[in-house]
């Protein structure tokens, strides 16, 4: 039995891959993108739910529940005592907890608010102090109140212990003496230190909570089951109230970003389904080459099971190597990514990347597992050769054997795919699995294309005969030898192709159908707010007084002023965005509608209706007509469906409310953000006072354009990062057109030798070698662009029923031939060193290779 | 001449490790059925160098990756140490290869990825051996063929003569029963050639070794003990070399008295 720690037969294996070095690389860089690319979204991913998890755990401390109001409104201070007695309760402590803009050296910066009870906060957090003091039980009652502010922020802002900060909050600006520094531990290390500490009695006169908190938290005896006291306090607390995890309000953040996760873990995969390819068509032609080599083997004993262990040695050693670079790859990637995480989010700073064991494990499953998998049927097929007859060869070229299962898989895996689409889209497989079906059919293409091959060369010969001429006639002979390495280069590459005509072509569609959605909901001239929010809408919703309206709407030249807030509240137990706004008495409708007359919907609103946005409409089967149920203050409230609409906050998972309707329902505090419209033709004065006004009070102002650019921004960047990824694919696609191109060198070098000796020259040889590259491009572009084109339409009715509207399907011509002259580029780029390489021959030596 | 000539040959033992029967091997099928070996016969006793000589496609190399286990005959038998190889499995085969039978083939056959050392040792490797253990025997065989000094060197560094030496070392590791060599010398000059046989003499002279060699030479083919000579897949001619008729001239003599 072989011994699997013999050291000659790793040598074997080692020796063998750096025997072709330059095939060897190209192949582990192959892995290397899939690998890395795999590492970079999971890690990406993994920091930004942890952020949002370990954010809001940071701040509670010790406390292992809390209790807060639908809405994250307001309720009686005194149900903190009440909820101390509760057995297994060692503290409860009532806190409020918000979001306020400070204003600092640099301008409006969000901060999270606590407004602690100092003598009890000590249960669930802890306070080291960097300079200054800690908040004393005096600073509640003095009426000037106190403020504590991690040192790293201050520093960055220019606050300072004996000088006073200013806060934007709903009642106005505070001024607050910064009594103390916190070092950055525990609460204070908060989205990097922007958290600021008051007393409870200050906070609630800053945010008109008076007698009120907006949460109680909870710390529980040790060895106390938690679930179990949630449980008996949910069934004691009155209608309005939940208790939860401190981490649940982190779990908005997944439904910001779920979107995003989708598309970046279907990206990744999709290079790694490439990469696997390359591995598989390498590793092929190693076998072709080393066929004499394994005849060897077995003529002096190895067994099959020995030879097939030799070949996934190799296997192993390519994975673990292409593992241990997609590793480093695929940190460097992820801090790129994370990097852009940041700015699409807005406003949250992410923690540093923490690798964890479900990390390590993807990154070893996918390098070696790949590896191996790509090798496992071809070295069981090789191992299987009867020796004699390759032992006899002499040389020349083996012809491929063609089989019929590769087909039968490839139409499977397409079926299994487009079952699974639909079932994604009739609600019978969870969205969770998008990512995981999107490849079946890719591979299932790939499996495929060997049927179209005979047609396909057929095709290109008449194009490069009459382009050629003798040259592109030679170069078709080799690649009709070889049909299955031809089909796998032209199918990696038609993966390319028909990923980013598909994929791109999508994103094209959607980023449209954003701005056209921005400039349909976007329809004041102004913005005024105290900061901007961050994407999940968890963090950094500061408010301003709402009194600043009628300032606002006094300024000369304004002819309109708005209001927007964003509540979070559930709805049919599904996590929802409730935009409590203001809406024109006449005129176009701030809102993107899809089902209702405009007229109608707007009496329906003023009455206290709700515009749902289609996507949350199609997920609760609901239509115009019928009643949505809010959690409220109240309990459950049914609200009427005035009119669906096309919504992108938080994927669509957003109703609106009219300003005041949504006051009797859920907690509106101050103002998230004014819409500021100015009278016909005084637009630049209006700008002007707003500028002023926003410099001395330090407001944060955008002019409509720079609201769009700003959203443009943060859509662009997230579909800058899925195209960087698909970039990978065409590297990926194009290293395994250079490992095809050389190695069909090598196999031709007596042809070529044999060629040059009767008188084809370098440049010619070089030509065909050329003309080989163009060929499999040109054989490339065909399925290709019909899958893309394809795949474009059908992401475009997938799109339209995940979002529960539609918009015109629309082929972005620039872009499909962008990618189509991509792959024909980089086709040629890569056939530069084979084709140098060829020219290169030694005509005596060339004729000698068997 | 009959198509078949049986010989009893003895051994001081009386044991035949081959014993071929109405051996026969066609390939392909229909009208392009080809019978490369049409019912050949013969016994080979333990210690004898026996050579095999015909025209091309007589069926020499056939016959000899038959008895090797690299081949399954279509009728007839091969039975080496009374075994009969034609009802193994792949994996009986491959053993029987591995264990029992050494090879020596005309193109070397040695693997460049290995040096000289581990190419001989890779037999023992693939039977489980120790590596330590390998390794030493592997240096044993290699200094038996006089490559000491050239051990860790790699085919590509070695001369042909020193290649086919290797290729022998390789063969003799397992100290197998039998030792196959298909045209040993096929690719070798005269001085190198010679060598060679006087090496593959030799391991019969010493060490009792078993060969049956498929050659065109003559003057390889007369230091062999025995003759057999191929025609048409058939058994043309047996014929004993005594060690005074062992010169090359007298082998062409006796085959050219040959109807």
């Amino acid at each position: 039995m072989i011994r699997w720690h013999s050291t000659t037969l790793w040598k074997v294996a080692a020796r063998q891959m750096l025997r072709r070095p330059a095939r060897t690389a190209l192949t582990l860089l192959g892995i290397v993108c899939g690998v890395a690319t795999i590492v970079a979204v999971t890690l990406t991913t993994q920091a930004t739910r942890r952020a949002f998890h370990e954010m809001f755990a940071t701040v509670t401390g010790r406390a292992a529940l809390e209790v807060v109001a639908e809405g994250l409104g307001g309720f009686d201070e005194n149900l903190a005592a009440e909820l101390a007695n509760v057995h297994g309760v060692e503290a409860a402590l009532p806190v409020i907890q918000t979001a306020a803009a400070a204003l600092g050296k640099s301008g409006p910066t969000p901060v999270l608010i606590l407004g602690i009870d100092p003598l009890r906060d000590g249960a669930a957090r802890d306070y080291r102090m960097d300079t200054g003091r800690a908040l004393q039980a005096d600073d509640s009652a003095s009426p000037s109140g106190a403020l504590v502010l991690e040192v790293g922020f201050a520093r960055a802002h220019g606050f300072e212990v004996g000088r006073p900060a200013r806060l934007w909050t709903p009642t106005g600006i505070m001024e607050l003496p910064v009594v103390g520094l916190m070092q950055p531990r525990g609460v204070a290390t908060f989205n990097g230190g922007a958290v600021a500490i008051m007393p409870l009695a200050t906070a609630q006169r800053a945010f008109a909570l008076p007698k009120q908190v907006n949460s109680v938290q909870l710390v529980l005896v040790d060895g106390t089951d938690a679930p179990r006291v949630q449980a008996e306090l949910q069934a004691r607390l009155s209608t309005g109230l939940q208790v939860q995890a401190p981490s649940a309000r982190g779990e908005r953040s997944r439904d910001a970003l779920y979107s995003i996760e989708q598309c970046l873990a279907a990206a990744s995969l999709l290079t790694l389904v490439a990469g696997a390819f390359v591995i598989l068509n390498t590793l092929l032609m190693n076998l072709t080459e080393r066929r004499r080599q394994l005849a060897i083997w077995r003529a002096l004993g190895a067994t099959r099971a020995q030879v097939t262990g030799l070949l996934l040695r190799e296997a192993a050693l390519f994975g673990c190597a292409g593992t241990l670079l997609g590793i480093g790859a695929g940190h460097g990637l992820a801090l790129v990514t994370l990097g852009v995480m940041e700015q699409v989010v807005g406003g949250v700073h992410f923690p540093e990347l923490r690798w964890t064991s479900e990390a390590l494990l993807l990154a070893v499953l996918f390098g070696p597992g790949m590896a191996l998998a790509a090798t496992w049927l071809p070295a069981r097929r090789a191992a299987r050769r009867a020796p004699l007859e390759d032992l006899l060869a002499r040389g020349g070229v083996y012809r491929d054997e063609q089989r019929r299962w590769p087909a039968v898989v490839g139409a499977g895996l397409v079926a299994a795919q487009v079952v699974g689409l639909v079932g994604l889209a009739q609600g019978w497989v969870p969205p969770t699995m998008l990512a995981l079906i999107m490849p079946l059919g890719v591979i299932g293409v790939v499996f495929l294309i060997p049927l179209a091959i005979p047609s396909l060369l057929r095709l290109v010969a008449v194009a490069l005969r009459w382009m050629l001429g003798f040259e592109g006639r030679l170069a078709m002979r080799q690649l009709e030898r070889r049909p299955t390495r031809t089909s796998l280069t032209v199918g990696t590459l038609a993966i390319a192709i028909f990923i980013s005509i598909g994929v791109g072509n999508g994103l094209n569609g959607s980023v449209r159908d954003i701005r056209d959605w921005i400039n349909r909901v976007a329809t004041a001239d102004f913005y005024v707010r105290a900061s901007q929010p961050d994407g999940a809408y968890a963090i950094t919703m500061s408010a301003l007084p709402e009194k600043f309206e009628a300032e606002l709407a006094r300024l000369d030249g304004v002819a309109r002023v708005d209001k927007v807030n964003w509540i979070l509240a559930r709805a049919h137990e599904q996590r929802v965005i409730v935009l409590a706004c203001t809406m024109p008495a006449e005129g176009p409708l701030s809102v993107d509608l899809v089902e209702g007359h405009p007229e109608q919907v707007r009496r329906g609103f003023m009455q206290g209706g709700a515009v749902v946005g289609t996507a949350l409409a199609q997920r609760l089967k609901l239509r115009v007509g019928d009643e949505i149920v809010l959690e409220t203050r109240r309990g459950p409230t049914p609200l009427r469906i005035v009119g669906t609409a096309n919504e992108y906050t938080i994927d669509g998972m957003a109703l609106y409310l009219e300003w005041h309707a949504a006051r009797q329902h859920l907690p509106v505090e101050g103002v998230h953000v004014f819409g500021v419209s100015a009278q016909e033709g005084k637009t630049a004065v209006v700008a002007e006072e707003l500028a002023r006004l926003s410099r001395e009070r330090g407001l944060l102002l955008q002019s409509q354009g720079e609201l769009r650019r700003y959203i443009d921004q943060s859509v662009l960047a997230v579909f800058g990062m899925v195209w960087g990824i698909l970039g990978m694919i065409f590297v990926v696609a194009s290293l395994g057109t250079v490992n095809t191109l050389t190695m069909n060198v090598l196999e031709q070098t007596r042809e070529l030798g044999m060629l040059r000796a009767i008188g084809l020259q370098r440049r010619q040889l070089r030509k065909l070698i050329m003309a080989q590259a163009l060929a499999v491009g040109l054989m490339s572009l065909v399925p290709g662009t019909l899958i893309g084109l394809a795949l474009a339409y059908v992401i475009h009715v997938f799109s339209s029923i995940l979002l529960a509207h539609a918009w015109p399907f629309h082929l972005d011509l620039a872009l499909i031939a962008g990618c189509l002259a991509a792959a024909l580029a980089i086709t040629l780029l890569a056939a530069l060193a084979p084709a140098r390489r060829a020219a290169r021959l030694q005509v005596v030596q060339a004729l000698q290779v068997e | 001449m009959t198509g078949t000539m049986a010989h009893q040959a003895t051994a001081g033992n009386g044991a035949f490790v081959i014993e071929v029967e109405g051996l026969q091997k066609s390939f392909g099928a229909g009208d392009n059925r080809v019978a490369a070996l049409r019912g050949v016969s013969f016994r080979v006793a333990r210690g004898e160098f026996v050579a095999i000589m015909g025209p091309s496609g007589s069926g020499k190399s056939t016959l000899l990756h038959l008895i090797g286990g690299l081949d399954t005959p279509t009728a007839g038998s091969v039975r080496i140490s009374g075994q009969d190889v034609g009802a193994f499995t792949d994996d009986q085969l491959t053993l029987l290869r591995r264990r029992q039978i050494g090879f020596v083939f005309q193109a070397f056959n040695l693997l460049d990825v290995l040096t000289a050392e581990e190419n001989v040792a890779l037999p023992l490797i693939l039977d489980g051996v120790a590596e330590g253990e390998a390794q030493r025997r592997a240096a044993a065989a290699v200094e038996l063929v006089g490559l000491a000094g050239r051990r860790r060197h790699f085919p590509r560094e070695l001369s042909g003569g020193e290649q086919q030496r290797l290729a022998i070392a390789r063969a003799l590791v397992t100290e197998p029963l039998l030792l196959l060599a298909d045209e040993p010398t096929g690719n070798l000059d005269s001085a190198t050639s010679a060598q060679i046989m006087s090496v593959l003499r030799d391991l019969v002279d010493r060490r009792g070794q078993t060969i049956l060699m498929v050659t065109h030479d003559a003057r390889h083919a007369a230091l062999a003990n025995r003759l057999l000579r191929l025609r048409d897949g058939q058994l043309a001619e047996e014929q004993h070399l005594a060690p005074a008729s062992r010169s090359p001239s007298r082998v062409l003599e006796d085959l050219e008295t040959l109807p």
